[in-house]
C-alpha cells in the first residue's frame, strides 16, 4: 500500500514505537510572507495558499510543493458597512457562526447554515476564503449565491465579482488569493431560507437548497434566488424557477408549480449516497419547503 | 458461606453500587495504557500488502525490490511462511470454524486479502516497500453475492485440498446447521393464522475507535511477548503457537486497555504476523491497522437473508415456527457456523409455546470482506426476522404487539427443545430458565414508554407521520459446558487482595464488575481489590470476552475463588479470636467475633510474617451448566417524513432483565451503547461494494455511524431480577441491547406509514422508494 | 524546520517536516493521549486545543502554528485534582473504553469556554465531530452538563 497520493515518505523518525508517522503531505516548504504581494508572488510561482489547512491536508499535492500560509496576513475579521458585511478570507467558520452581525443577516440564515457545516472541530479551522477557493461540495456557497454575495480576490491586482461569476469564469482554478467575501444586507422585504438534507448531523448534504424572495408592495415577487447544491454543481441557480416566480404572488399554487419546475430543472447526478431521481424529488421538496417558510415569514 | 440468594441483595454493600471504574482515572487523564501507546524501542513497523482483486491466484510474487528498500528488514509472503490451514476465529479448542485460512495464501479471495507483509525501520518505509512488491495475478471470476455463490457453476472460492470442516467447498457452502422439534409442516397446517416474512441484512462493521494494534517483542528469556488489542489472549497464544510451531509456553499474550471491540477483536488477525516478524528478526514489531484496513481487512457482521414462517392459534399462541437462514460469511469461514447457530438458538427459544419448530441455516462463501463475531452474533439478524414476523402476526390477528409477546414468551422454570438441539455449532445443552423477568420488561417498559396511548394515536396525515413499535429479545450468558473461566485471589499484608482473572475488559468495565463481586464476598471496598487481568503469564485461563460471558462465567469463578479465600481468612481469624469461623462476620475491614475483632490487615501481615505464616490464596474455575439468558423489551417511536423518506427515531426505551446489575451505571452504559449501535445498523450503516468487489466507503465519513446529535433520548430500565446460578444473582448484559432497534424501528415505521421495511439500513431513499411503491 | 509549541504549559522546541500533522508531532513528543482513530478528521479522537479552540490535530499543519499554545487532556488535571469534566465523566459512568475520551473532553472544554450554560441539544451538536462507539453518548452528555454546572458554581463539587 503506497503512501496516499500527494504524500511523501518522511525521514526515519525518532525510535519511538508509539510514534509512527506514516507519510506526510508533500510540502516542500511552508512560506509565511508578511504581505499580500509576497503571498501572491509565491502563489503565482506554484505555491498553494493555505489558511485553515484542512483541505490541503486531506488532498495534498501530488509532488512536493510549497505552501503559503495566509493566516499572517490581515485577511481576518468581519467588517460592517452600510450595505452589509465584509468578511475577511481567513475568518474561520466558527468566528462567523459566533458573530452577531452575521446572525443579523437574513434573519440568521447564514448562521443557521454554518451550524450544519461539518463539525465544530472542522469549523474551528476552516475559513470562508479557503472554502470558497476550494469550490467543491458546499453548504456555504448556495447561501452566498442566494444572497448575491460578491468575492474579492488578488492576483497582483484586486478584483471583485459576484460569486456566481467567480465560479462561472473558473476564477477559483486560477492562481489567486481570495481575500474577502461581501454579503449585502438583504432588503427588509425579503426572506432567505436554507435547508440541508443529509443522513446524519455530521455529513455532506445529499442535497441542499437556499432560496431568497424579495417582495414588492408586500405581495408580488420582485426577485427570486433558487439555488440547489450538491447536485454536482456547486450551487445550481434554477433560472427557470426564478423566472417563473418573478412578478407572481407567493401563493401555495405558485410555490407548488415552482417546486415541480425545480424537480425537473435541477441538474442532479447519482452517486453512492443517492440516485439522480431521488435528488430530483428532494429538490422539489426542499424548494417547496423553503418557499413555504419564506411565505410564512414575510406575509 | 453459602451462595447468596435474592434475599441477600438488600445487604450487598458493593455489588449493585455504581462504583467508579478501576481503570477510569488512567483513561480520563490520558495515560498511555493502550497497546498503541507502548514504547518499545527499536520496534520494526509492519505494513500489509493486500489484494486489489476479489478473486485471483498468485502466479508469481517478486519481493526483491521491497527487500532492497532502505530500512526493510523482513518481507513475508506465502513463499516463506507456515502453510498450515487454521481459523482466525478466537474460539476454544477445537474451534468450531472451518480451517480454511493460511497466513499468506497462494490465492486471494477478497479485495483486502493478505498478500504480503513488510517490516521496516519506519512505517513509511514499510509501506513504500510493500508498494514495490510485484505480484502477477491470474484473475478469476469473483462471487459477489449469496445468489452468485449458490448459482450452478459458480467459481469455487475454496478449491484448496487441505481445508478442514468446510461443509461443501465445491458449492461455496462453508457450514450448514439444522435443528427441529415436532413437525413444522403439520403445525403450519393446523394453525389458524400463518404469516411469512423474509428479511435481508447488510454488511456492517464494528468501527471501534481504536483499530486493531499489536506490539510484539522478545523478552529477556527469548520468549515472544504479544501486547495486543485482543478480546481473546489465550486463544491468540494457542493459535499463534501452532502457526509458528512454538510451544505455547514460549509465548506470552497481554491485553492492556482496549479501545472497543464489539467482537471484531475476537480474532487472531494481526498477532501472527507481528510475532513471526519478531521471531525471524529478533526485533520488536508494531502492527496497526489503518481505518481503511479496519473496515476492509478485519471483520464485519454476517449479512443474512432469513425467512420466518409463523403459525398461530386465533388467540395468537404460536403453534409452529420455521426459520430458514442463509448467511454470507465472506471469503473465510471464521465464526460462520457458530453465528448461524446463534441466529436460531438466541431467538427461537424465546417463544417456547410452539411445539413445532424448525431451523435451517446455510452459510456461503463470497469474495467479499470476511464476516466474523459482532455483538449479537447472529441473534441480531435472527431477532429482526422473528420480531418482524411477530409484528405481522399481531397485526393480522388484531392483537396488541406487547400482548402477543406476553402470550408466547418463555417463563422461569420452562425450557425449549431448541436449547438442546442448537448449540454452538453442535448439539446444545438442555436448560431450564432459572430467571426471567421479561414479563416485567414488557409491562414496565410499555407503561413507562406510554405504549398504549402512543399506539392508539393516529400517525397523522401530514408530511411527517409518527408511529411506535416494539420487540422482545433474549441472548445468553456465556456458552454452557464449553466456556471455562478461572480466577485467583491472593491476600496482601495490608488486608487488600489481588484478583487475577484471564477475562478481557474491552472497555465494558468488566474488571470493575469482577472487582466488585470479589469485594462483596471479601467484605472490603472495591479499592481494596487490585485487578490483574488478561495476561497469559500471570492470570489463570479465561476464554475471553465473547458470548456475553464475563459477568456470568468469569464472575462465578471470581465469586468461588473469593469464597475460598474468605474461608481461609476466617479460619485464621478464628484461631486468633478463639472463635468458630461461622460465628465471625466481616465488617468494614474487620472480622468481629464475640471476643473482639481483628483487622484484615492483621490477618494479612500475619500471613506473611507469622506467627504461622502462609499465603492466603485460592484459585477456582467455573464451567457454566447453562447460559441463563438476559431478556429485553425494546420500544421505539419514529417520525417518518413521507416526502423525503427520512426516519427519525424520537424516543427509545429498553427494559432489560440482566439479573442483579453488579454496577448499574456500567450495565446501563452497555445497553445505551448497544442501542446506539443498533440504531446505526437500522438506519445508516452499510458497507457498499463496486461490481469488482472493492469496498466503496471504508472510512467514517462515508460509512455513517451515529453521532451525539443523531440519537433519540435512550431510556434504560433495569428490572428487579435475580439469577440463582449467577454471581450475586447476575446475568450478562453486553450484547442484548443491540438487537432491539432494528425490529422495533421497522415495526414503528409500519405503524406510522403501513409499509414493511425488510432490508436495512432504512436510508431515506430506500424508504422513499418503498413509499412510492406503496402508493403513498 | 524548527517550531516551538507550548504543550500543556511546557515549551517544546521540535524539528518537524513542513508537511507533518500536529497529531504526529504531538505523539512524537510523547502525548499519546492524542489518538489516531482515522487520520482524516472524521472521528475526533485526536482533538486538542490550539490557542483555545478544539481542532482535529490530524488535519493541522504543525508548521502553521509555530508559537501556538496546545492543550491536551494530559494537562487538564491541576494541582487541585481532576478537572470537573474529568470527575463528572468518572462519576457518571461516561468513560467506557476511554479511546474517544481525550478528544471528547477537549471538545467539551472548548464548548464550555464559549457557552458556559449549554442546553443538552447544544452539547450534542458540539460533539458532532466526536464519535463514540461504546456509550451511545448518553452519559458523556450528562457528564458535560454536570461539569458545566460545577464550573458555573451551580452544582456540588
Amino acid at each position: 500500500m503506497s503512501p496516499r497520493p500527494g504524500r511523501k515518505t518522511p525521514p526515519p523518525p525518532a525510535r519511538l514505537s508509539y510514534s509512527q508517522v506514516v507519510s506526510i503531505a508533500n510540502v516542500a516548504r511552508f512560506l509565511r510572507p508578511a504581505d499580500l504581494a509576497g503571498a501572491i508572488a509565491a502563489v503565482r510561482s506554484g505555491a498553494i495558499p493555505v489558511s485553515g489547512g484542512t483541505d490541503v491536508m486531506l488532498h495534498p499535492p501530488a509532488r512536493p510543493t510549497e505552501l503559503v500560509d495566509l493566516t499572517a496576513l490581515p485577511l481576518n475579521g468581519i467588517e460592517s458597512y452600510e450595505g452589509g458585511l465584509r468578511i475577511g478570507a481567513t475568518t474561520t467558520l466558527t468566528a462567523m457562526l459566533e458573530d452577531p452581525r452575521v446572525a443579523a443577516i437574513g434573519d440568521g440564515v447564514v448562521t443557521g447554515m454554518l451550524a450544519e457545516v461539518g463539525s465544530p472541530l472542522l469549523r474551528n479551522r476552516a475559513t470562508v476564503g479557503g472554502h470558497l477557493a476550494r469550490g467543491r461540495l458546499s453548504d456555504v456557497i448556495p447561501v452566498l449565491l442566494a444572497l448575491d454575495a460578491t468575492v474579492t480576490w488578488h492576483d497582483g491586482n484586486d478584483h471583485t465579482r459576484p460569486l456566481a461569476a467567480f465560479y462561472r469564469e473558473n476564477r477559483h482554478r486560477e492562481r489567486i488569493i481570495v481575500t474577502a467575501v461581501t454579503i449585502p444586507r438583504p432588503s427588509p422585504r425579503s426572506a432567505t431560507v436554507f435547508r440541508k438534507f443529509a443522513r446524519t448531523a455530521f455529513d455532506l448534504a445529499i442535497l441542499n437548497c437556499a432560496c431568497r424572495i424579495d417582495l414588492r408592495d408586500g405581495r408580488t415577487i420582485a426577485a427570486a434566488r433558487i439555488v440547489v447544491g450538491e447536485t454536482p454543481a456547486l450551487g445550481a441557480s434554477l433560472r427557470d424557477v426564478e423566472v417563473h416566480l418573478f412578478g407572481r404572488p407567493l401563493s401555495n399554487e405558485v410555490i407548488a408549480a415552482g417546486a415541480r419546475m425545480a424537480s425537473a430543472a435541477v441538474p442532479a447526478r447519482g452517486d453512492e449516497r443517492a440516485s439522480a431521481g431521488y435528488r430530483r424529488s428532494l429538490a422539489g421538496v426542499l424548494v417547496r419547503r423553503c418557499l413555504t417558510e419564506i411565505a410564512e415569514r414575510i406575509s | 458461606m453459602p451462595r447468596t440468594t435474592g434475599k441477600d441483595r438488600a445487604k450487598f454493600t458493593v455489588v449493585g453500587v455504581s462504583e467508579r471504574k478501576v481503570d477510569g482515572r488512567a483513561l480520563i487523564t490520558g495515560k498511555p495504557v493502550f497497546a498503541g501507546d507502548a514504547d518499545v524501542p527499536g520496534a520494526l513497523h509492519v505494513a500489509l500488502l493486500t489484494s486489489p482483486l476479489a478473486h485471483a491466484r498468485i502466479r508469481r510474487i517478486d519481493t526483491s525490490a521491497a527487500e532492497g528498500y532502505p530500512g526493510v528488514v523482513c518481507v513475508l509472503t506465502h513463499e516463506n511462511t507456515p502453510t498450515m490451514r487454521y481459523t482466525t476465529a478466537g474460539q476454544g479448542h477445537p474451534e468450531p470454524s472451518p480451517y480454511d485460512t493460511r497466513m499468506f495464501d497462494t490465492k486471494v479471495r477478497f479485495v483486502g486479502d493478505r498478500v504480503a507483509a513488510v517490516a521496516a525501520e519506519s512505517l513509511a518505509a514499510a509501506r513504500a516497500a510493500a508498494a514495490l512488491i510485484a505480484v502477477d495475478y491470474e484473475e478469476l471470476d469473483p462471487v459477489l453475492s449469496i445468489d452468485a455463490a449458490l448459482a450452478p457453476g459458480a467459481p469455487v472460492i475454496h478449491d484448496e485440498d487441505d481445508c478442514v470442516d468446510v461443509w461443501d467447498a465445491a458449492h461455496n457452502v462453508a457450514s450448514v446447521v439444522a435443528a427441529r422439534a415436532g413437525d413444522v409442516a403439520r403445525g403450519i397446517a393446523e394453525s389458524a393464522a400463518v404469516v411469512e416474512t423474509t428479511i435481508e441484512t447488510q454488511y456492517a462493521q464494528h468501527a471501534p475507535l481504536e483499530p486493531h494494534v499489536v506490539v510484539t517483542h522478545l523478552d529477556a528469556d527469548g520468549r515472544i511477548v504479544i501486547l495486543s488489542s485482543t478480546q481473546v489472549p489465550f486463544h491468540v497464544r494457542r493459535i499463534v503457537a501452532r502457526l509458528l510451531d512454538l510451544p505455547i509456553h514460549r509465548i506470552r499474550v497481554i491485553k492492556p486497555r482496549l479501545g472497543g471491540g464489539f467482537g471484531v477483536k475476537q480474532e487472531v488477525l494481526i498477532e501472527d504476523v507481528a510475532a513471526l516478524v519478531t521471531l525471524r528478526t529478533g526485533r520488536p514489531a508494531r502492527f496497526e491497522y489503518t481505518r481503511e484496513q479496519e473496515f476492509v481487512s478485519s471483520r464485519t457482521r454476517h449479512p443474512m437473508r432469513i425467512r420466518v414462517r409463523l403459525g398461530a392459534r386465533e388467540d395468537g399462541t404460536l403453534h409452529a415456527v420455521e426459520m430458514d437462514a442463509i448467511s454470507n460469511t465472506g471469503a473465510y469461514g471464521a465464526h460462520a457456523l457458530t453465528v448461524m447457530s446463534n441466529t436460531g438458538s438466541k431467538t427461537l427459544p424465546l417463544y417456547n409455546r410452539a411445539p413445532h419448530v424448525s431451523f435451517h441455516g446455510r452459510v456461503v462463501y463470497t469474495n467479499l470482506p470476511v464476516a466474523g463475531a459482532y455483538r449479537g452474533y447472529g441473534g441480531t439478524q435472527g431477532a429482526f426476522a422473528l420480531e418482524t414476523a411477530m409484528d405481522e402476526l399481531a397485526n393480522r390477528l388484531g392483537i396488541d404487539a406487547v400482548v402477543l409477546r406476553e402470550r408466547n414468551h418463555i417463563r422461569t422454570g420452562e425450557t425449549s427443545p431448541i436449547f438442546e438441539e442448537l448449540g454452538e455449532g453442535r448439539k446444545g445443552t438442555p436448560q431450564i430458565i432459572t430467571s426471567c423477568a421479561l414479563g416485567e420488561c414488557l409491562r414496565q417498559g410499555a407503561e413507562r414508554f406510554g405504549w398504549a396511548e402512543r399506539r392508539a394515536r393516529h400517525p397523522g396525515d401530514g408530511s411527517v407521520r409518527r408511529g411506535v413499535g416494539m420487540s422482545a429479545h433474549m441472548q445468553g450468558s456465556g456458552i454452557a459446558l464449553i466456556d471455562m473461566a478461572a480466577a485467583t485471589v491472593t491476600m496482601n499484608d495490608d488486608g487488600s487482595f489481588n484478583l487475577f482473572t484471564g477475562s478481557t475488559d474491552l472497555g465494558t468495565g468488566s474488571d470493575t464488575v469482577l472487582a466488585q463481586i470479589a469485594a462483596e464476598v471479601l467484605g472490603v471496598g472495591v479499592d481494596a481489590v487490585l485487578v490483574t487481568a488478561a495476561d497469559t503469564d500471570l492470570t489463570p485461563f479465561d476464554t475471553g470476552a465473547y458470548a456475553s460471558s464475563t459477568t456470568y462465567v468469569s464472575g462465578n469463578a471470581v465469586e468461588a475463588a473469593a469464597l475460598l479465600v474468605r474461608d481461609q481468612v476466617l479460619a485464621v481469624a478464628a484461631s486468633m479470636l478463639a472463635a468458630r469461623p461461622e460465628d465471625l462476620t466481616i465488617v468494614g475491614g474487620h472480622i468481629e467475633g464475640a471476643r473482639g475483632s481483628v483487622s484484615l490487615a492483621d490477618i494479612g501481615r500475619r500471613s506473611y510474617y507469622g506467627p504461622d505464616p502462609g499465603q492466603i490464596a485460592a484459585t477456582a474455575s467455573f464451567v457454566p451448566e447453562a447460559s441463563p439468558p438476559p431478556f429485553m423489551a425494546a420500544f421505539a417511536e419514529v417520525e417518518v417524513d413521507v416526502e423525503t423518506g427520512l426516519i427519525r427515531v424520537t424516543d427509545f426505551l429498553a427494559a432489560v432483565d440482566c439479573g442483579t446489575a453488579v454496577n448499574p451505571l456500567l450495565a446501563e452504559g452497555q445497553v445505551e451503547g448497544a442501542v446506539a449501535n443498533g440504531i446505526g445498523y437500522a438506519l445508516t450503516e452499510e458497507m457498499l461494494f463496486t461490481s469488482r468487489g472493492r469496498t466503496r466507503n471504508p472510512d467514517l465519513a462515508r460509512y455513517k455511524i451515529p453521532g451525539a446529535a443523531d440519537l433519540p433520548p435512550i431510556t434504560v430500565m433495569l428490572m428487579d431480577s435475580y439469577e440463582p446460578t449467577g454471581p450475586m444473582g447476575a446475568k450478562s448484559v453486553a450484547e442484548i441491547g443491540i438487537n432491539g432497534p432494528l425490529p422495533a424501528i421497522a415495526n414503528a415505521v409500519h405503524h406510522a406509514v403501513g409499509i414493511r421495511l425488510t432490508r436495512p439500513p432504512f436510508t431515506p431513499e430506500k424508504v422513499w422508494r418503498a413509499l412510492r411503491t406503496a402508493g403513498l | 524546520m524548527k517550531i516551538t509549541l507550548t504543550v500543556d504549559g511546557a515549551p517544546r522546541e521540535t524539528v518537524i517536516d513542513p508537511g507533518e500533522s500536529l497529531m504526529d508531532v504531538l505523539r512524537r513528543e510523547g502525548k499519546t493521549s492524542v489518538k489516531n482513530g482515522c487520520d482524516r478528521g472524521d472521528c475526533g479522537s485526536c482533538a486538542v486545543l490550539v490557542d483555545g479552540k478544539a481542532v482535529n490535530a490530524c488535519l493541522v499543519f504543525a508548521a502553521q502554528i509555530d508559537g501556538a499554545e496546545i492543550r491536551t487532556v494530559e494537562g487538564l488535571a491541576g494541582p487541585g485534582g481532576l478537572h470537573p469534566l474529568q470527575f463528572t465523566a468518572l462519576d457518571a459512568g461516561a468513560v467506557q473504553c476511554g479511546f474517544c475520551t481525550p478528544g471528547m473532553l477537549m471538545t467539551a472544554l472548548d464548548l464550555l469556554a464559549v457557552n458556559p450554560d449549554p442546553t443538552e441539544a447544544e452539547v450534542r451538536r458540539a460533539l458532532a465531530g466526536s464519535y463514540c462507539r461504546c456509550t451511545g453518548y448518553v452519559k458523556p452528555v450528562a457528564a458535560i452538563l454536570a461539569a458545566a454546572a460545577i464550573l458555573r458554581g451551580d452544582g456540588d463539587a
